[in-house]
């Protein structure tokens, strides 16, 4: 089966991957790679899975430099996900980037609000993490293009 | 019908603030049942704890 893939080719963003449209096959509706077209998102086969046997998809892969290449894995690991809510008692998430050449920082986003990370040999932490009230701190990447992770989040209670 | 204080502490998961405060993330939700008390504790008179109360309802509201 033949694949398709759309992307943003101002960002390198992936953003889906479907099964073609038969060529010459009638419809009512337009098709998805017309729909992405219509949205202004360039269109191209592209394969189901990557070289490594990974499926292909916008959490996983993107387009950056105009060719299909997995997202850099990154690592966010907690020391604990629940810490108590009395300003005091805190968690710290180490950040990890996978391969060779890491990048000298990485930002992150901590409920919303940027937060540079200096890493060394693509190692880091993320600056300590206390709450004042009970709430849910939720700890992500900001550049999703480039990098995947799992995002983290804290319960403070 | 849900509790104020579990409608509260529902919608506070999306309100939670991060500020950066001597090198470290301090995470607060001013709608936490917590936060409120500590607003209307704080207030000196009627007029500030007035002001407080519609704070807190704005924020609670505001989505």
């Amino acid at each position: 089966m033949a694949y398709q893939h759309a992307y943003d080719s101002a960002s390198g963003e992936l953003k889906g991957v479907c099964a073609a449209f038969p060529a010459g096959a009638e419809h009512s509706a337009p098709t998805q790679e017309e729909a992405w077209q219509a949205a202004g998102w360039t269109v191209a086969p592209g394969p189901s899975t990557d070289a490594a046997g990974q499926p292909v998809g916008p959490d996983s892969h993107n387009y950056l430099g105009g060719a299909l290449a997995a997202k850099r894995a990154v690592t966010l690991t907690p020391d604990k996900t629940q810490i108590v809510a009395d300003g005091a008692d805190q968690a710290v998430v180490a950040v990890a980037v996978a391969g060779a050449d890491p990048p000298a920082s990485l930002t992150l986003l901590v409920n919303g609000a940027q937060e540079a990370v200096a890493l060394s040999g693509g190692a880091g932490a993320l600056a300590p993490i206390v709450a004042q009230t009970p709430c849910t701190i939720a700890v992500s990447l900001l550049d999703s293009i480039t990098y995947r992770a799992a995002p983290v989040v804290i319960q403070a209670v | 019908m849900p509790s104020l204080n579990a409608s509260a502490q529902a919608q506070g998961k999306d309100k939670t603030r991060v500020e950066k405060q001597a090198g470290r993330l301090v995470a607060s939700d001013p709608t936490s049942p917590q936060a409120v008390l500590a607003a209307l504790e704080a207030a000196q008179n009627w007029d500030q704890g007035k002001e407080a109360l519609k704070q807190i309802f704005n924020a609670l509201l505001a989505d």
